[in-house]
């Protein structure tokens, strides 16, 4: 039962973290320890020059994880749906 | 110290005119001796980035006890972060402003003026003259417009 209702948050909380943009921003130091979402980012100065190209083919690469956690677990988000909240 | 942030100011002519290097405030004012370390944040687009490094990596050739801490951004949520920085008195020893912001930050006393270093004109010649302008709006002068290409011989595009 817990599981069932805790384990669509865990995936969302995934999702989250990942797409998490101003914490990593303000924490990270490091440009070698920066997340995806800000790595993205440093193709990107509207001020100069943008690397469009390397910047969408980054962006394309950082999907596979999202798309992995949701091929993988998609049982369990589903469950998750089905079994709390407003069904019609 | 503070010399040795002039000098690195002066090597990192590579980004457009209008952009400034500020250098923090709170650096010590004295010794040269013995390894520094000084904090550089830009934000910029890769080719900036890419350039930015290999000029860092020039500068630490010539100058193999100063190490230079990179940290850049892309310009979305750079300011969020000096933000941040600021509030946390943990403002990086060089980095990159626009001029518009200049004010905010020399009020709150975030950076150096440039003038209480010694010889400061004499070592400024070959530097783009916005710096001159800088005391009309600030009252002092904080930060080095950054002239590139006829300075350092190549090409950096509008990186």
């Amino acid at each position: 039962m817990f599981a069932t209702l805790l384990l669509p948050f865990e995936i969302k909380m995934i999702y989250w973290r990942w797409n998490d943009f101003i914490q990593p921003l303000l924490y990270l130091a490091k440009p070698k320890l920066y997340t995806v979402s800000v790595a993205l980012r440093l193709f990107a100065d509207p001020t100069s020059v943008t690397n469009w190209g390397a910047m969408f083919a980054i962006a394309t690469v950082s999907l596979v994880p999202v798309i992995l956690v949701f091929l993988f677990l998609q049982r369990h988000i589903v469950e998750g749906i089905s079994s709390t909240g407003l069904k019609g | 110290m503070k010399r040795v942030v002039l000098i690195l100011a002066a090597c990192l002519l590579l980004m457009p005119a209008g952009l400034l290097l500020a250098t923090g405030a709170k650096e010590p004012t004295t010794t040269t001796e013995g390894p520094v370390q000084l904090r550089l944040l830009w934000w910029g687009g890769q080719s900036r980035h890419d350039k930015t490094l290999k000029v860092i990596d020039m500068f630490q050739q010539s100058n193999p006890n100063i190490k230079i801490e990179a940290e850049y951004l892309g310009w979305s949520g750079y300011f969020d972060r000096m933000a941040v920085l600021a509030a946390a008195e943990d403002v990086p020893d060089i980095f990159q402003i626009n001029i518009e912001r200049i004010p905010q930050y020399d009020q709150r006393g975030l950076i150096a003026n440039l003038y209480d270093i010694k010889d400061f004109n004499a070592k400024l010649i070959g530097f783009y003259r916005l710096v001159y302008y800088l005391p009309s709006i600030v009252g002092s002068s904080v930060a080095i417009a950054l002239v590139w290409r006829e300075f350092f011989g190549f090409s950096c595009g509008s990186g």
